[in-house]
């Protein structure tokens, strides 16, 4: 099937199996993306949900450190950087609670690389 | 990759997609936010139909009713002011209490009540709050009552229509309602989630909801703590009385999260913190 969206301000026609996630297109290390204008990981969708959508990727956005709070130690995943762009997009003048607030309840980084599947599939060890 | 996958579809009226569920019968599934059925792609399905085109994401209110379109998501509803305003927000803590950003963005409230998942949050705080669900099919809509809707493990009665509408009988100004949910930590599924309404008449109780998720095969009401209130002062003795109750009638699951007794505990005591709550 062909899909079209615009990935960090251009234009991308692909054609691709209906059962391809977002991060098998985009590749690995693109593992967050803001679409649409909302944050989302991008192993959690299918490639034909972003069609004729609009994307951003963490390497189209500089990373605004006065928006990432104190505590959150570099190397930034791209969740937290896309998450600082769109608060400073949002909220300019967004103040150091806010902030702390934006980030409180980010994926952490072992869920969303994948490492603790179970906290975001369905439990299967029901009896 | 989801190599069985053979159509993704684009209906571009939500007569299109339930004719096109229709034709395909079992082996179609609607998807909107697809945290759900991304990562748990039952067997069978070769085609999913987009329904996040259809105009399907409100959130209205009339003098009655609260009507949420199947594919608001969670963030939507958590940001709600109607839906904050419903029963002391028991509906928003239950789209916002324990899921990332991430997730939230996407996830949507029919991707919650279609997949059927016992763990599930919302289901209980719809439960408890009368809900009734409208399933589009290909000869009209069908309403039906959210307690009827979860059939078993995973399974719903929306056989071969599509999920469009959750309708919320707005309580009257003497509701109030509340939603806990017991996780070991934030990104957790429920070990036990209860959620609890009652109507207080002059502190007495007239109507009461007790529902409970992640104990049995589907999430549930218990009726006979809910009768055990009626009618009752909303003090001490009564919610310890309905906090045994449901300590000795639920019949949980056991998984490798937690055992019976455990789950049959947390039942009780979530269920008496919710009606302390709700007293004070």
């Amino acid at each position: 099937m062909k899909i079209q969206f615009e990935y960090n301000g251009v234009s991308q026609e692909h054609e691709i199996h209906p059962g391809t996630l977002l991060s098998e297109l985009l590749g690995a290390d693109v593992s967050a993306v803001v679409l649409d204008g909302r944050l989302v990981q991008t192993k959690m969708l299918l490639a034909a949900q972003a069609h004729q959508r609009q994307l951003i990727s963490q390497s189209a956005v500089s990373v605004q450190r006065d928006f990432i709070p104190a505590g959150v130690k570099e190397p930034y995943t791209s969740a937290q950087i896309l998450n600082a762009y769109l608060l400073s997009q949002q909220n300019p003048q967004a103040s150091a609670v806010q902030i702390e607030d934006a980030f409180a309840d980010l994926l952490s980084p072992d869920v969303a690389s994948g490492s603790r599947p179970e906290a975001l599939q369905g439990f299967s060890g029901c009896t | 990759m989801h190599r069985q996958l053979e159509e993704f579809f684009y209906p571009e009226t939500l007569a299109e997609a339930v004719q096109k569920k229709h034709d395909y019968g079992e082996a179609a599934a609607p998807i909107a936010g697809g945290t759900e059925i991304v990562p748990n792609l039952p067997e069978g399905i070769r085609c999913l139909i987009d329904v996040t085109r259809l105009g399907l994401d409100y959130v209205q209110e009339d003098d009655e009713f609260l009507r949420i379109g199947a594919t608001s998501t969670m963030h939507q509803l958590a940001m709600s002011p109607a839906v904050a305003r419903l029963a002391n927000g028991m509906l928003s803590t239950s789209c916002c209490h324990g899921w990332p950003k991430e997730v939230r963005n996407t996830a949507t409230l029919g991707g919650n009540l279609v997949g059927a998942g016992p763990f599930a949050d919302t289901p209980p705080a719809l439960l408890a709050l009368d809900a009734e669900v409208i399933v589009r099919r290909v000869d009209g809509d069908e309403s039906m009552d959210l307690q009827d809707f979860f059939v078993d493990y995973r399974r719903t009665a929306v056989g071969q229509g599509i999920l469009t509408e959750v309708r919320i009988p707005k309580p009257n100004l003497r509701t109030r309602g509340t939603f806990l949910k017991f996780v070991r930590s934030q990104v957790d599924q429920a070990l036990v989630n209860v959620a609890v309404v009652v109507e207080l008449e002059d502190g007495v109780c007239r109507k009461v909801r007790i529902a409970l998720g992640a104990i049995g095969r589907t999430p549930h009401r218990v009726l006979e703590a809910e009768r055990a209130l009626i009618d009752k002062p909303l003090v001490a003795d009564s919610i310890e009385n309905v906090a045994s109750v449901v300590t000795e009638l639920v019949d949980p699951v056991i998984d490798l999260r937690a055992s019976a007794d455990y789950r049959r505990e947390l039942a009780g005591l979530l269920t008496r913190r919710a009606l302390q709550q709700i007293a004070s």
